[in-house]
């Protein structure tokens, strides 16, 4: 900044406009000597990396919750032909699984929701195990068998599911910190 | 094919965000730090910029102004991103305070100290106005910037500059 500063033209006080230019440029100079343009450049190419990686993580993840939510539906599903005991639980289990892709894929969910989220889904399959076990004497793995994307079974890409949302809230993930909309 | 650049027009990209960087960087830093925000929070919210910038370089029309309006953002960002850190998200809060931010990019001088002080403690828009005045943007470039009339901003200039003078112990009324 430099001459006298606009807003008040009128009164010609140029001892304010000294104060504040004098210092204002000094601050300037000060940062411009400890500037160090090819590291700075460097950090951005980094951050711009970083970023490329944690979107891919958020892919991931979001295709994750894709699975498990098109596998409960097909055993839901199925519940439809033969009713199954605990089949509202599944229900639940994908309303949470639609809420938890919407918040993260948004990046407008913090970690606490998130972890909520993942603890309700794991807490309704359970349940809905639990009365599988009890009213039909099978497992929720039994009852949901193989599904054609995924080499293992509903438990462990429910388990997958919550380990993965998990990774995107650790230093390198996608960065769900609050982002203002632009 | 057609949307992607040539090796050449990538380097005239890239020549293009780099001297932007270049010629502004500092007076991203000096500015954040003029509306109250700490040097190191300020530095880290502009490379953040510089690093979103970088990504759609292409779009952006009035780089300068793109760049002040999200090195603001992403200073929020950066003080909400620290304090989440600092306090464990559902459990108890820390037993002590968080620790100042004591790192420095640069030393001031008690003069430049005073200045930014008395600029940071501006009220909100007086302060949004002068320090994008510092910055060297126009009225009618902050009034679009903050949403408001060329008027109101040369208003808040004025009122500014009185609350300025104030903090600084300036006698105005000699001047005039």
């Amino acid at each position: 900044m430099t001459g006298h500063l606009p807003g008040n033209p009128g009164y010609g006080d140029a001892e304010l406009d000294g104060v504040v230019s004098t210092a204002m440029s000094g601050i300037l100079a000060k940062l411009e000597a400890a500037f160090d343009p090819a590291a700075g450049l460097a950090d951005i190419y980094a951050r711009r990396a970083a970023s490329s990686t944690g979107s891919s993580r958020l892919a991931a993840a979001c295709d994750q919750i894709d699975l498990l939510n098109d596998w409960l539906a097909n055993v839901v599903r199925s519940g439809q032909r033969d009713p199954i005991g605990g089949s509202s639980y599944l229900d639940l289990a994908r309303d949470n699984l639609v809420q938890l892709r919407a918040g993260v894929a948004s990046r407008t969910m913090t970690m606490h929701e998130a972890r909520q989220l993942t603890r309700d889904i794991d807490d309704q399959l359970r349940q809905a195990d639990r009365i599988l076990r009890s009213l039909h004497g099978t497992t929720l793995d039994q009852l949901a068998g193989g599904h054609p994307r995924s080499g293992g079974t509903l438990t462990e890409q429910a388990r997958a599911v919550r380990e993965m949302v998990a990774r995107l809230y650790e230093p390198g993930g996608h960065d769900l910190a609050f982002a203002p909309a632009r | 094919m057609g949307g992607e650049l040539t090796s050449s027009q990538n380097g005239a990209r890239n020549a293009g965000f780099e001297a932007v960087y270049r010629a502004e960087r500092s007076k991203l830093i000096r500015y954040l730090m003029s509306v109250g925000v700490s040097q190191h929070q300020a530095d880290d919210a502009v490379q953040a910029a510089f690093a979103r910038a970088c990504e759609c370089w292409d779009t952006i029309r009035q780089p300068r102004a793109w760049l002040y309006k999200v090195a603001l953002r992403e200073s929020y960002r950066v003080q909400v991103s620290q304090a989440r850190r600092e306090i464990p998200a559902g459990d108890a809060l820390p037993e002590a305070a968080a620790e100042p931010d004591t790192g420095y990019l640069v030393v001031l001088n008690e003069e430049e100290e005073l200045v930014r002080a008395a600029l940071a403690a501006l009220p909100d828009r007086q302060r949004q106005v002068m320090a994008l005045t510092i910055a060297g943007f126009s009225p009618a470039e902050i009034a679009g910037e903050l949403g408001c009339a060329p008027a109101a901003v040369r208003q808040n200039q004025v009122r500014a500059r009185d609350n300025l003078a104030r903090q600084l112990g300036i006698d105005r009324r000699r001047n005039r």
